[in-house]
Order: structure tokens, then sequence, then C-alpha cells
């Protein structure tokens, strides 16, 4: 398992942005607003890490802390 | 030109527009090399029939009409966002299924002119091609994803687009029935 930080890591290199400006609460459509830049993002960060998600791990998903606990809890 | 039929070569002509956008996407910053080819072969046929359709409304005497609605929007409405490549490409399979059958279908309305015949001609052509490398790429990724798994999001899929057609043949009964002769 991975930790959250390591995650974020790779969102902060997607979004070409200071890991230190990702908090929490940050809300991803506000991150990343262009839908399909998020479907990107998401097939990315599943094969940096060797996971598979589907489209019902992400149901709840709407900031940066809640698409870092998917992948960190995998 | 009849407005009924204006308008349904220009919501074809807007679903390919729309299904080339995205395959241009995918080409571009999907990180699997091995669809990469295929991909961008799929984005380039898609630009090409949404071209057809607008050469077929010209030798027919019309332009497009500008639609902000295209099939594709229904599906992700529907459906969602899909979260992985097999997702994507189960979509696509379940879309292009129903493309041809759309296709099909109109192909086989009495008195078209020629050049609505001609251009389902050339497009089905592409259209066969796009399910067969789209079900090929299902199968390989079988073993990663789980052949059950994968058989289950097209399950899933065939179900949602069997809602989404049927609510716009519901929305657009009376242009449809125009174009088609009957309700269909």
């Amino acid at each position: 398992m991975r930790s959250a930080q390591q995650v974020k890591v790779l969102i902060a290199e997607f979004v070409k942005r200071d890991v230190s400006s990702l908090g929490d609460e940050l809300v991803l459509r506000d991150l990343v607003m262009d839908s399909f830049r998020l479907v990107e993002l998401v097939m990315v960060l599943q094969e940096r890490l060797d996971v598979i998600v589907n489209q019902e791990d992400l149901g709840h998903v709407r900031t940066v802390g809640d698409l870092t606990a998917v992948f960190a809890s995998r | 030109m009849d407005e009924n039929q204006r308008w349904i070569l220009s919501f074809y002509r807007n679903s390919e527009i729309t299904g080339a956008l995205f395959f241009g996407r995918l080409a571009q910053y999907l990180p699997y090399d091995d669809l990469r080819a295929d991909i961008t072969r799929h984005f380039a046929d898609e630009s090409q029939h949404a071209r057809y359709w607008t050469d077929c409304l010209a030798q027919l005497g019309a332009t497009p009409l500008r639609l902000d609605d295209a099939y594709q929007d229904r599906y992700f409405e529907a459906i969602g966002i899909p979260a992985n490549i097999m997702e994507i490409l189960a979509i696509t399979k379940v879309f292009e299924a129903r493309v041809i059958r759309q296709y099909h279908q109109h192909s086989k309305v009495e008195g078209l002119e020629a050049p609505v015949l001609q251009t389902f001609e050339k497009i089905m052509t592409d259209e066969a091609w796009h399910l067969k490398w789209v079900s090929g790429a299902l199968e390989n990724l079988k073993p990663k994803f789980g052949a059950e798994k994968v058989e289950a999001r097209l399950s899933h899929y065939r179900k949602i687009d069997a809602e989404v057609y049927a609510s716009v043949l519901q929305e657009y009964d009376s242009r449809l029935a125009g174009i088609f002769g009957r309700k269909v």
C-alpha cells in the first residue's frame, strides 16, 4: 500500500503544481476543469501505481483528498 | 431539402465530430502505447465521416445545422465518466454497435437520395472496422480486468444504451416519423 503523500505527488506532477498546494479539501473540478483531463489523471494514476479502479470506486470522489484516499487504500 | 432530413444528417455529423474530438484526445494523451495507432485511425475516421456528412448535405443543397446535443453526451450523462481504459472501450463498443444499427436501419429507408446512400456505404466499412478493433482490444484486456468484469460492464452499458436510445426516439419522435415514414 502506498501513502497518500505518494499519490499526491503524482497528482501534483500531472497538474504541474507544487504538491504543497494540493490540500485535501481542494475540489478536483477546480484543479482539473476539463472532465477528459480528469479521466486522463485517473488513468495515469492507475498506470503509475499499477492498480485498477472503476466507476463505482470514484462515485463519491469530489476532492483531492477523496481521490488520494481511493488510490492510497490499494 | 426536408427539414427533418437536414436535422438527422446534421445530428449524424455532430455525433461524428463529438466522436472525433473524444478519440483525438485519447490519441493524444492515452498512456497506452499499444492502442495509440488504432485510436488515431479511429479519430481520423470519425473526422472524415463528419466531412462526408457535410459534403452530403452540400450535395443536397443544404448546410449543416448547429446542434448542441450529441448522442454521446447522453451516454456520459447516463453512464458517468469512465474510470479506466476497459470502461472506455466497453462504452465505445456498445456505441459503435448502436451506430451501425442506426445507419443500417436508415440506409434501408425507401427513396433515399444517392448522396445519402453513398455516404452510408463509405462510412459503414469504417464502422465495421471500429467494432472489430475495439472488440479485439477488449479481449486483450480481459486477463488484466477479468473476463467476467468486462462482460458485466458491457451488459451494464448495453442496458443504458437501450434506455438512452429509447429516450432519444421519444424526444425526436415527430422528426423521426417524418424520416422513416412511420413511428419508430
